[in-house]
């Protein structure tokens, strides 16, 4: 072990150029494959730290509208099915959407604080059914109407303890908003569907008690071996005899009747039992989720860059055979054994894998917190990962064994009389391994970038897409707590010799939050999308009017859009919900450029409305900065408690719609990247092999007339030869891995091959200056100083 | 062919100038076989290095073909080494990665002529160095003289005016250092102008005239009796 350790560091010293490359090639490579392994791990292992998890199944039905599983479902006739199924052992509710914002919180005798925090309402055998583990007060008293449990953490931070107060406005304390704390709950863990959700409000499923609401999600717990598949079929049973009952109303009070195919797609729902343990893979909204072809590519990625770095490691041992055969052979000569030399190579190998996992502990340190923490959903810190710490440390160390073990019994299985020789040249069949390994990096290096490019054109073209309205010079400004004087701020705002005009509305219109209303209009089951604005939304945001006269300040009214103008037979004058269609606009997609076409409408109320989020028009070519500084102020004296609003470009909230394709994008980049950056400092490493080890042969080159120039060119000739076999192999791959990719979106780019173009002449440039700096210094030494030290 | 006059060469390492020849003259007509002796340091490499154009002197003058070129620029040597000038090595310095026959046909490469032309040459050369039959081998799969015998193949493949031979049966034994002298014996005989360095009287005996060299100086310049 002592000389394994002495032979280690005289090797570090020995070639420290190797060593350097190696080590950072390999950190890099396992600093990716710790942050994916933590993701990986955090998805594989989602909500199962909640006890009896794979007891506990996610109802859900299917939801036309959504196009998909939906998230809440009606809470009755799931409440029967469940008290006839003695196979149900608990059955809660909880609204699927989290109340954000401002929470008052009232600390025992004390006055009231502003913070932060996520509300839920639920019903009380929430606690049981998820086994909330109570760290203080009493889960039965949970019971009553308008209790509330907390998470330990949030109590620690606002100091709340058992019989705190809550109050849930805005500062202004109503009679029926105050929630009196019974409870306080150890947080569940970062990867469950409760961890983000901070204070549960018993409102005793009083909202929640009608067929007709959809804001519950509803948990059943079942008993140890129980099938899903009875609740399903008893659910089903119930909705259908809902309906039936429900239709025959509608019979009554309309006299009208529906076709058997149509009572059939409405009576008969879809349903499914998701195991807790897999809600993560489903995609539900308002809770968090992931899809498995993401986390497996993620997966396959970080895979190919570790390789990518042994693959390097591997390079940079056989690129040393020929330098240190000579010291090899001579321990051999002076009786060390081949078994005591392989083990030397082995431990030298481990050695570095350990000094890069060490180094990668610093980056991953230094990260945690950083920008990585937008892309990845788990905690980095190593503290919280200990198990996939492990894992990388394992998956670490076998790899450097395995591609220690080729070179070390290769190095150690020639005859010790070549000790004596000057000489040595490698085989023809290992220099042809050690370029295909390079090869194979080129190769992956290829198809990463072309695909990085294709996201990132992708997400560009998404961001750029026109969605109906004019979003220059346009700011967003989203504030919680001026909506009772949203008509004094717009007014005050419109002051403002920089602003053109200001607007109100409910939510963002790029955000998640809008209405959908299901109708009846003429037997026709009509699915609506709704945005609540100010009547002067459409002119501000740059949307025509192209029938009717659009809305008027003194009255409600609806706006919709040409295509579901064409799509329901709705028109002006006709009336939805009793208020009248007042215009028609052409079709707007505040969903993006990845929605298909859907049923629009905007609303307004006719007098002051609930109003979260502004919309300002700047005058041209005005400092956006003074005019943000401007609408705080504004803010400001309107309502001095309020918080700061927040403002940025609606170009920019426009660009959040496509935060998941941001996400992917930026993640297959930065991959792309590392593994492009290792792969380089691979052919960089090689070439300065090369060259040292083909000095003598430059020389006499040289000597026989070759010039500086045409050796860098043989070199690089040598290179290009790779790069173009490896493009001509990468690029159909990119192709179809890019098109499968673009498949997923409504709205997609071209591939263009000018994609494929840019990569190439990227990859020639990066490779053919690498190798021109490395063999140029080779190139130009003076060949009577290589053919007399030879 | 050749003549050097007041040939000087130092060399600089920090504070301290090492001068490896100092004040070297002599001239070496068409068809001469010249061996330098000397012992080890005393400059027969460094002026080998400066007659084959592989280095510059620091003062003095050196005409080749009629041509000054004591002052030219690395370009401007490489070109003229083309065709010119031949070498044969010590060590060989063959190319591990390449064939006998690659390695004896670089220099035609380099001088531009065609594959063709390249290959008759290559093939002649062998077969009168007997060992065409190892066209397709190695260098390492080759002894010793068979190596010397593939360096000299390529020194002589472009038909040069000069051969320039450093120390050629070095690393040699006797027997296939006799057949190497003999074959440089015979190329002089057929025209070529040959300058060796040797260590060894043996092969000395072998060439027309012999120089030595003491601490950068001839100290004798004597004709050979063959």
């Amino acid at each position: 072990m002592k000389i394994a350790f002495k032979n280690f560091i005289t090797t570090l010293k020995r070639y420290k150029a190797a060593s350097l490359l190696n080590l950072f090639g390999l950190a890099m490579a396992f600093v990716a494959f710790y942050i994916i392994m933590v993701q990986v791990y955090s998805a594989m292992t989602f909500n199962r730290s909640i006890k009896d998890s794979e007891q506990v199944y996610f109802v859900t039905p299917y939801h036309e509208t959504l196009g998909g599983w939906s998230s809440s479902i009606p809470n009755p006739i799931s409440y029967e099915t469940a008290e006839e199924l003695p196979i149900v052992e608990g059955i809660a509710s909880m609204c699927s959407y989290i109340n954000e914002g401002v929470v008052w919180f009232k600390p025992d005798g004390g006055n009231y604080e502003k913070r932060y925090a996520n509300v839920v309402r639920c019903n009380s055998p929430l606690l049981d059914v998820f086994s909330f583990e109570i760290v203080a007060g009493n889960a039965d008293d949970f019971k009553q109407m308008d209790a509330a449990v907390v998470s330990e953490s949030i109590a620690k931070a606002a100091g709340i303890t058992v019989g705190s107060v809550i109050n849930l406005e805005e500062g202004e304390l109503k009679p029926g908003s105050k929630l009196t704390v019974v409870a306080i709950y150890k947080d569940f863990a970062d990867n469950t569907i409760l961890h983000d959700r901070h204070i549960f409000h018993n409102d005793n499923r009083e909202y929640g008690m009608d067929n007709s609401n959809w804001n519950y999600s509803v948990f059943v717990k079942l008993r140890e071996g129980s099938d899903p598949a009875d609740y399903v079929t008893l659910w089903q049973k119930k909705f259908f005899e809902f309906n039936e009952q429900r239709y025959a109303q509608y019979v009554a009070a309309t006299g009208k009747t529906l076709t058997e195919k149509e009572k059939s797609r409405l009576f008969n729902m879809p349903l499914k039992l998701v195991p807790l343990d897999d809600m993560y893979f489903g995609g539900y909204e308002d809770y968090p989720s992931a899809s498995h072809g993401t986390i497996t590519t993620m997966f396959a990625i970080v895979l190919i860059i570790v390789i990518v770095a042994f693959i390097n490691f591997i390079n940079f041992f056989m690129a040393l055979v020929p330098v240190r055969m000579r010291s090899v052979n001579i321990c051999k000569v002076f009786g060390a054994d081949g078994k005591m030399l392989r083990w030397n190579f082995v431990f030298e190998a481990m050695g570095l894998v350990v000094i890069a996992l060490a180094m990668a502990l610093c980056i991953v340190t230094a990260l945690d917190g950083g920008f990585i923490n937008e892309y990845i959903t788990a905690p980095l810190a190593v503290s919280k990962n200990l198990k996939t710490v492990g894992i990388v440390l394992a998956v670490a160390l076998v790899m450097a064994v395995m591609a220690a073990v080729y070179p070390a019994f290769y190095i150690t299985h020639f005859n010790a009389s070549l000790a004596v020789r000057k000489g040595f040249s490698q085989s023809k069949a290992g220099r042809m391994l050690r370029y295909g390994l390079v090869a194979m990096q080129f190769f992956v290096s290829i198809v990463l970038m072309i695909l990085a490019l294709v996201f990132s054109a992708q997400y560009s073209y998404m961001v750029r897409y026109n969605i109906g309205i004019e979003r220059e010079n346009l700011l967003e400004i989203s504030s919680f707590e001026l909506n009772s004087k949203s008509e004094l701020f717009i007014e005050a705002l419109e002051r403002n010799p920089h602003i053109a005009a200001a607007t109100a509305v409910n939510n963002s219109l790029f955000g998640h939050t809008h209405s959908e209303q299901v109708r009846m209009i003429e037997g026709k089951q009509v699915e609506m999308n709704l945005w609540f604005v100010r009547y002067n939304a459409p002119e501000l945001l740059g949307i025509d009017i192209i029938a009717g006269e659009g809305f008027t300040k003194d009255k409600p009214g609806f706006i919709i859009t040409d295509y579901t103008a064409q799509a329901t037979g709705l028109g002006i004058g006709d009336k939805w919900d009793n208020i009248e269609i007042v215009g028609i606009i052409p079709h707007i997609n505040f969903k993006g450029a990845n929605s298909p076409k859907i049923n629009t409408m905007l609303r307004y109320f006719g007098s002051d409305a609930f109003a979260q989020t502004y919309y300002v028009r700047l005058n041209r070519n005005v400092d956006i900065e003074s005019v943000c500084k401007d609408i705080k102020r504004i803010a400001r004296e309107i309502e001095p408690e309020a918080d700061e609003p927040y403002i940025q470009l609606a170009y920019d909230s426009i660009a959040e719609v496509y935060g998941e394709t941001k996400k992917q994008t930026v993640i297959i980049a930065m991959f792309a990247l590392i593994a492009v950056v290792i792969s380089l400092m691979g052919v960089f490493g090689i070439v300065l092999f090369e060259t040292q080890h083909r000095r003598s042969e430059i020389a006499v080159r040289k000597v026989y007339g070759a010039t500086s120039y045409s050796v860098v060119e043989m070199f690089n000739r040598r290179y290009m030869k790779i790069v173009i076999a490896c493009f001509i192999i990468a690029t159909p791959i990119a192709y179809l891995t890019a098109t499968y990719w673009l498949q997923q979106f409504v709205n997609r780019i071209e591939l263009s091959a000018w994609f494929f173009v840019a990569v190439f002449a990227a990859t020639t440039a990066i490779v053919v200056t690498i190798v021109t700096l490395r063999s140029y210094k080779a190139a130009t030494e003076n060949p009577a100083d290589v053919v007399k030290s030879i | 062919m050749l003549k050097v006059e007041n040939l000087k060469k130092s060399f600089f390492t920090e504070e301290i100038e090492t001068i490896a020849l100092n004040g070297v003259s002599f001239e070496v007509k068409e068809g001469e076989f010249v061996a330098i002796m000397g012992p080890s340091g005393c400059g027969k490499s460094t002026l080998l290095n400066i007659l084959g154009l592989l280095d510059n002197p620091t003062g003095g003058s050196y005409r080749l073909l009629d041509k000054e070129v004591g002052n030219l620029k690395e370009k401007e040597r490489t070109q003229f080494r083309k065709g010119n000038l031949g070498f044969a090595f010590q060590s060989f310095n063959l190319i591990d990665e390449m064939t006998v026959f690659e390695n004896v046909e670089l220099p035609l490469v380099y001088m531009g002529i065609k594959a063709s032309e390249r290959k008759k040459r290559v093939e002649e050369i062998l077969d009168r160095m007997n060992i065409s039959h190892r066209a397709g081998h190695f260098p390492q799969q080759l002894s010793g003289g068979q190596q010397q015998r593939v360096a000299i193949a390529r020194a002589v493949v472009s038909n040069p005016k000069l051969v320039l031979a450093d120390e050629p049966t070095g690393n040699l034994d006797s027997k296939n250092g006799q057949e190497v002298m003999s074959l440089l014996q015979e190329l002089n005989r057929e025209g070529t102008t040959i300058i060796m360095v040797t260590h060894s009287q043996h092969d000395a005996q072998f060439a027309s005239r012999t120089i030595c060299l003491f601490d950068g100086q001839i100290v004798t310049d004597v004709a050979n009796k063959l």
